[in-house]
């Protein structure tokens, strides 16, 4: 996600605020926007993924015309010139796209490079067609603040027949957790503030998904995948979706929350490359989504959840989403049978 | 629980239908739970499962009889809204207006609901009578709504309108206050919430039967703890969507009839007669940003100052205190900065993205810095004191002199952070002077204070840390070398909540004038 427009920012890794959720942290750098390129910088699962993706597969980007969708610092611009494109042109609503001139020049690129300031649906592009389009669009849930729309118009607009995306496919997963302690922390905190009853807040604090890392060992079911987007096919309408799923108990445990994240996937690439932001492995900026239900599961090995995700655009304001989770534990232990269902926004 | 035999209660009951009078297990036949919404009464904290339980409570409680009032408020839709939302807002006010008439609901201010997706708004055909035994259709409901929602979209524009434009930055700045976790963030910083609380509950007698003015309340929590300490009035004001919780909160803590939340800008004239045309005894605010004046919000509260605070009031807190102190520390500086990264990002040369990282040696950054990276004792370059610090002197120059506590190899930059004191009388409008609050307690003065400096617990303030550029950097500095200068604090553009700290800084004898330089830094 490089469109500095996006009012979620987060620290760097290593400062004081690390660690903290994200929306703390959000309040801490609100007054500088521009956070989130550094922290997409230094993400190395996510801009190494790319490199390889456009490195490893020069005869693909050779003499080619690419396009960077929401460009940002233009680090995927200055792959694709050294993996041979003929020309990119990138692409950015923001103010980023001076400083990004400047180090397209301090690279000795500007011959190769064209970066154009405005809505994707508004610049005059140097070509009328282009042979690739790359794009880090994804936000936090794949789909939060996600530019995912602006690629799908760059791509019927632009993109010539049989062209290319970088990345094409997008997975999401979902996954139950154990996370008892956390939960009352961040929950339970409001029963009794400074000897106050603050409880109004706990139901908000309920549908706020949070995002945050989550500990591989809190995860008490296999993960499913419950949607997959392919770049090449999807459309808008698509972003708005319910899919059922089933997460199936790997141990006795209790759930408190679904966690939710993607995998990525570029499947044009000579050697397919992926990378995933799921708890099993290496931190991305993007973590996991946590979206806590009203009740404790007590689960048996074996046992199944079933439900389904539920997500779109909220109608009051496009960029938020609304996400509703239905949840049943399928189990013949009637005491501790239990479903319900989660109303979450993010905003 | 059986009602206390009552004529007027009976005739209540007797208005409303029987069907919906006692079904509290509400169960239907496949054993599903339904799931109602519990509501809340009008007069007090008290929830009710149903509405029949709510008529009963209602009377039983408070002499209110709902369905007579009903009866005469007539059976339009919007006139039950509007009765409901009127009803909550007296009540909060701690008035149970028990003859209502249709005439003084009429207002749509009305519209605007005041208790969150109030369940009662939905409950209200339980109440009101059907019209001409012709039950609503569907979508005559649906029509209803729409307009409902219409009218109080444009009640919202017009109370919008009303304080005239209202800016982005302003919206974004108040907006960034309705998050939780924000509040969470404070409400969790111990030092700041800890230090109103103790300096409050150790001095109920300041509170006792007094009125307070709470300036950007937030979640209500200085309100609830001066409610606590015995204030006969809070009014809490905020002009952020958190006041809507605010005033559950308040209510939840049986707070209600002291405390009355305003949703507003403290200029507005309309919590003018909300006070009802007095004075307060006490105003009380956490007004302090980064870097102390980061934010603007100061100035709201001296407007509300000269505006509501009687002339012997107390102003809470009583004073701050701005303090300076000179960082030395290159691998602090080189690790903030992080050069190299950008030196060679991927092998791509990407150093100009330095120059708009939330760190840099051109902004003022937020960061907390360690004891051992200063290179001086602190020096207090601005006083103040609450109760006669204009708006004015809000910018200003100061001087300061410091002396070099360790030779240092260079000059990093400039840490500034400041000291809240919570002074009791008789003392609370002297000066306090260069006294640390750190060393507050045992210098054995009155009252409670606290610092956001390096030697303090952290707080959410951290510190406000002014890089040097690279070429003003390199100075050597050696024990007891005196360094002095100017500090400038400056709003820029007309933007009221941003800001510019300068500093200038010269050795004391320094004849070479090695040791000698200035910058300015922002915050924005």
């Amino acid at each position: 996600m490089t469109d500095s427009n996006t009012s979620l920012s987060a620290p760097k890794a290593g400062d004081a605020l690390a660690g903290m959720p994200h929306s703390e942290a959000h309040y801490f750098n609100s007054y500088n926007h521009h956070g989130i390129h550094e922290e997409m910088l230094k993400d190395e699962v996510r801009t190494r993924s790319y490199r390889d993706a456009i490195y490893q597969n020069g005869h693909l980007f050779k003499d080619k015309i690419v396009l960077d969708v929401g460009c940002g610092t233009s680090i995927l611009s200055m792959f694709a010139v050294k993996a041979g494109a003929k020309h990119v042109i990138g692409v950015d609503m923001s103010s980023i796209i001076e400083k990004a001139k400047e180090i397209v020049e301090q690279n000795g690129m500007s011959d190769k490079i064209t970066l154009l300031q405005g809505k994707m649906e508004e610049v005059v592009l140097p070509y009328p067609k282009v042979d690739i389009i790359i794009s880090e669009w994804m936000g936090y849930f794949l789909l939060y603040e996600s530019m995912m729309d602006t690629v799908l118009y760059a791509r019927d607009k632009y993109l010539v027949k049989d062209g290319l995306i970088f990345p094409d496919k997008a997975t999401i997963f979902m996954a139950g957790i154990e996370d008892g302690e956390y939960k009352d922390e961040k929950i339970g905190f409001w029963d009794n503030v400074w000897g106050f009853d603050y409880t109004p807040l706990k139901h908000t604090a309920l549908t706020e998904p949070l995002v945050d890392t989550v500990d591989i060992k809190a995860v008490v079911t296999d993960p499913t995948a419950v949607i997959t987007f392919d770049l090449y096919t999807v459309t808008v309408a698509d972003l708005a979706f319910r899919v059922p799923y089933s997460l199936k108990m790997r141990r006795d445990d209790f759930v408190h929350a679904i966690i939710a994240w993607f995998d990525i996937e570029f499947a044009a690439c000579h050697k397919p490359i992926k990378f995933s932001t799921g708890p099993h492995t290496k931190y991305t900026h993007w973590k996991q989504t946590v979206f806590y239900l009203k009740d404790v599961l007590t689960v048996e090995e074996g046992e199944t959840m079933t439900g389904e995700l539920e997500c779109k655009p909220s109608e009051k304001n496009h960029r938020d989403l609304d996400i509703a989770i239905t949840y049943k534990l399928n189990t013949e232990d009637m005491h501790r049978q239990a479903a319900g269902e989660g109303f979450y926004k993010m905003c | 629980m059986a009602p206390p035999p009552d004529p007027f209660l009976a005739e209540e009951l007797s208005d409303s239908e029987p069907e919906q009078q006692v079904n509290l297990d509400d169960t239907d036949e496949e054993g599903d739970i339904e799931e109602q919404e519990a509501l809340t009464c009008f007069f007090c904290v008290d929830k009710l499962p149903n509405m029949s339980e709510f008529i009963m409570h209602g009377v039983n409680k408070h002499q209110f009889g709902l369905v007579k009032t009903v009866r005469r408020i007539g059976n339009d839709y919007l006139d039950g809204v509007r009765l409901v939302n009127y009803l909550r807002l007296e009540g909060a006010k701690g008035n149970i207006p028990r003859d209502v008439t249709r005439e003084e609901i009429q207002d749509d201010k009305y519209l605007q609901t005041v208790l969150e997706d109030d369940p009662l708004l939905y409950s209200l055909g339980d109440v009101i009578p059907p019209e001409d035994e012709h039950t609503k259709t569907e979508e005559e409901m649906n029509e209803l709504v729409e307009e409902l929602q219409r009218r109080a979209e444009e009640i919202k524009i017009a109370a919008k309108n009303e304080d005239g434009d209202e800016s982005r930055r302003d919206k974004d700045y108040f907006n960034s206050y309705a998050d939780p976790q924000m509040h969470k963030t404070m409400i969790t910083d111990k030092v700041r919430t800890e230090g109103y609380r103790d300096f409050i509950y150790s001095h109920p007698e300041l509170f006792k039967g007094k009125t307070v003015l709470d300036v950007g309340c937030g979640t209500g929590i200085l309100s609830m703890f001066c409610a606590k300490a015995g204030a006969k009035k809070v009014f809490s004001v905020d002009n952020s969507d958190i006041v809507k919780t605010a005033e559950k909160i308040v209510r939840k803590n049986g707070f209600g009839n002291i405390i009355e939340v305003y949703h507003g800008k403290v200029e507005e004239s309309r919590l003018a007669s909300l006070i009802g045309g007095r004075k307060v005894d006490i105003i009380i605010s956490e007004w302090m940003g980064y870097g102390l004046l980061f934010e603007g919000m100061l100035e709201s509260v001296l407007n509300a100052r000269d505006k509501y605070l009687k002339p012997d009031g107390i102003m809470l807190p009583t004073h701050c205190t701005l303090r300076i102190a000179p960082l030395s520390d290159p691998e602090f500086v080189d690790n903030t900065l992080d050069k190299k990264f950008w030196s060679s990002v991927y092998d791509f040369d990407m150093s100009p993205m330095q120059e708009i990282l939330d760190v840099n040696d051109h902004d003022i950054a937020v960061l907390t810095v360690a004891p051992k990276s200063l290179a001086a004792d602190s020096f207090m370059f601005k006083e103040l004191n609450m109760n006669t610090i204009t708006a004015a002197e809000l910018q200003f120059s100061a001087c300061y002199r410091l002396t070099i506590s360790r030779t240092v190899s260079q000059l990093s930059g400039w840490v500034i952070w400041f000291d809240t004191f919570f002074v009791p009388p008789p003392h609370s409008r002297d000066l306090v002077g260069d006294i640390k609050a750190e060393e507050w307690e045992s210098c054995g003065r009155a009252g409670i204070a606290f610092t956001t400096g390096p030697m303090g617990t952290e707080t959410h303030w951290q510190q406000a840390v002014c890089l040097l550029e690279e070429k003003r950097r390199g100075v050597e500095l050696a024990e007891g070398t005196e360094v002095e200068g100017h500090i400038t604090y400056k709003k820029v553009g007309g933007d009221q909540r941003a800001l510019e700290i300068g500093v200038s800084w010269h050795a004391v004898g320094d004849e070479g004038r090695l040791v000698r330089g200035k910058q300015v830094w922002e915050m924005e």
